[in-house]
């Protein structure tokens, strides 16, 4: 099976809910070892740029999830908590990243220090 | 006077410049890695690359984006790659590859990311210059016909190179060819003719570090890196690194250029370049062509050697000069990359290992040798006594192959070949030792004007050796005169020609 047809499959997939168990059974059974990891690498990338991932060092309350979601209207939002961020949120669309946590902050402005002084 | 500043003092100029920083939250581009080998690391993600950015790794590793297909996007890494692994993320800086100059680049040693290779700290501070960058246009430009004096007889007699030009020096293994860029970079320390300085680069693309350090420690003897920058990718280095090395030579030479000055930057050597970018090119699947390199082979030499020029007088008149250096294999000037570069250049000087190994050094065939700029790159001292000497040798190279029988040929033809000996003999020279202007006048002169044919060939090593400084006493004055590059009048000639007998006198 070629690249193309691979990435129509993961696109079929993708559109629907609950996987039709006919695409199911034909992935399991015919596609070889190489044509599933592009089939997975597919589906990720899909999956990925339909969902915004939120992540935080501390649990955001109802109102604040309330008020990203309706930035992100056409997307799924994923809300997570990462230890690692101290304050404030890391927001991930597909591959942008917009990171707006104080560790990041402090990191470019040591950064931008180092080019200036 | 030195000022010291307080911890205080130091903290209050840190707190003003948080101040006036600009931290705005930026979106980053991120991918992941998919697979790492051979210096070339596949990643996924990374959607709003582009073709030459800057990317940095989480470890801190920097590559440079040199393939975007659909889903992934392939970048060369800049250093060693062992702390790589699947899965790491990486992250677009929105930066193109570039180097910062400034004059204290001067006598140090860098790699082509500006990493100091001399043990010595190196402030990043300076102008920003890409890598790449396009040539000057036509109409940005001047003819060129200012000499670059490479101190070398042969050279500055049959081969002239000007500032701005591009002269190729091509031949085998050991023939010579980086002994003549040392040569002219040494020579520039003279400021011959009253012209201005020449920053000099010296490019070293995939060569063994001892020679490197070989060729250092020369430049250094002789007070070279006073006005030498050295930029080495050496043959342990990344093929990444040895691709970009000539990129960051001409940036540099550049920035000089744009400033008035003229530069001369050595490409030693362009075949390793070349098999750099080849070697790059087939990992990144990209369809080979001709012997395996890649369709852009020719592009990515002439964009390089475009951006020697000679600006105009409105653009400030400086100029980089490139000698880029191809090595041959066993003489074949007709294979794929020295065609090429010979086509981009504006002449070759054409080394070969017969006449090295007979003794002729430096060992240039002057038969295929040429420059296209010519009489316009020669002062008119220079051109006025250059002009029989081709004509001299090429008769010569005609009729030594009956110098065999010597006692068989005609008075007249055993005088041309006689001449053509001396001639010959007079432009052989030592390594490390340029002569001036004037002492090459002095010396093709004296050969051109047939004043050394009774001189013994086995004395004009000598006679070469001591005529300048001889005539220097006797008659400082003629050659302050001669110094001018100014047509030598009759009165200048005999006088010259008066010194010369006189000189040959006491070598008898």
């Amino acid at each position: 099976m070629n690249k193309a047809k691979i990435k129509q499959l993961a696109e079929l997939i993708s559109s629907e809910e609950v996987v039709n168990n006919k695409i199911k059974n034909y992935v399991l059974t015919k596609l070889s070892r190489k044509d599933l990891l592009l089939l997975i690498f597919f589906l990720k990338r899909i999956n990925a740029n339909k969902t915004v991932s939120v992540e935080s060092g501390s649990n955001i309350d109802g109102k604040s999830k309330l008020k990203i979601k309706e930035m992100f209207k056409n997307k799924k939002v994923v809300f997570s908590q990462n230890g690692d961020l101290d304050s404030g949120i890391k927001v991930t669309i597909d591959d942008t990243v917009i990171d707006l946590s104080i560790k990041n902050y402090i990191s470019e402005a040591v950064n931008l220090l180092k080019r200036t002084l | 006077m030195s000022t010291k500043i307080t911890s205080e003092d130091f903290i209050k100029e840190i707190e003003k410049k948080l101040s006036t920083l600009d931290i705005s939250p930026k979106a980053s581009n991120e991918g992941h890695v998919l697979s790492i080998g051979d210096g070339i690391a596949k990643v996924s993600g990374l959607s709003k690359a582009g073709f030459g950015e800057e990317v940095e790794f989480a470890n801190g590793v920097l590559g440079l984006v040199f393939n975007l297909d659909e889903d992934i996007a392939s970048i060369i890494l800049l250093s060693e790659s062992t702390s790589i692994n699947e899965g790491m993320i990486v992250k677009t800086t929105g930066r193109i590859l570039g180097v910062n100059v400034s004059e204290s680049l001067i006598g140090r040693v860098v790699n082509p990311l500006q990493i100091p290779l001399d043990a010595k700290p190196l402030k990043n501070t300076g102008k920003f210059y890409p890598l790449e960058k396009i040539a000057p246009g036509v109409i940005a430009r001047q003819p060129v016909d200012t000499p670059l004096k490479t101190g070398i007889k042969a050279i500055d007699a049959i081969i002239p190179i000007g500032r701005g030009q591009r002269e190729l020096i091509i031949g085998d293994r050991n023939t010579g060819k980086t002994a003549i860029a040392i040569d002219t970079i040494i020579n520039q320390k003279k400021k011959d003719l009253g012209l201005k300085r020449v920053i000099c680069i010296y490019c070293a693309i995939g060569q063994k570090r001892g020679n490197i350090a070989r060729t250092v420690a020369k430049l250094d003897e002789e007070g070279a890196m006073d006005y030498t920058i050295i930029i080495a990718a050496s043959a342990s280095d990344t093929p990444a690194l040895q691709y970009l090395a000539p990129f960051t030579a001409c940036s540099i030479g550049e920035y000089f250029m744009e400033k008035g000055e003229d530069v001369l930057i050595i490409f030693d050597d362009l075949s390793k370049h070349a098999w750099a970018y080849r070697q790059l090119s087939l990992l990144l699947r990209r369809p080979a062509g001709r012997e395996a390199y890649p369709g852009d082979i020719f592009y990515l030499h002439s964009r390089l050697l475009e951006r020697a020029a000679r600006l105009s007088d409105k653009n400030g008149g400086g100029s980089i000069t490139a000698l880029p250096i191809i090595e041959t294999q066993a003489g074949d000037v007709s294979a794929y990359i020295p065609t090429n570069v010979i086509s981009i250049t504006d002449g070759q000087i054409y080394l070969e290992t017969d006449l090295f190994n007979a003794g002729t050094r430096p060992a240039i065939n002057a038969g295929l040798s040429v420059s296209r700029v010519g009489g316009s790159a020669q002062t008119k001292a220079m051109k006025q006594v250059a002009g029989p000497l081709r004509l001299d040798l090429s008769q010569y190279r005609e009729l030594a192959a009956f110098a065999q029988f010597g006692s068989d040929l005609d008075e007249q033809t055993q005088k041309r070949i006689e001449r053509g000996k001396r001639v010959a003999e007079v432009l052989k020279q030592p390594q490390y030792t340029p002569y001036a202007e004037a002492s090459e006048i002095v010396s093709i002169y004296a050969a051109t004007t047939g004043l050394l044919d009774e001189v013994p060939l086995e004395k004009i090593a000598v006679f070469e050796e001591k005529v300048y400084e001889y005539v220097k006493i006797k008659n400082k004055k003629l050659l302050e005169r001669m110094q001018k590059g100014d047509k030598m009048d009759e009165k200048t000639q005999e006088e010259l020609k008066k010194e010369i007998k006189e000189f040959i006198k006491t070598l008898k």
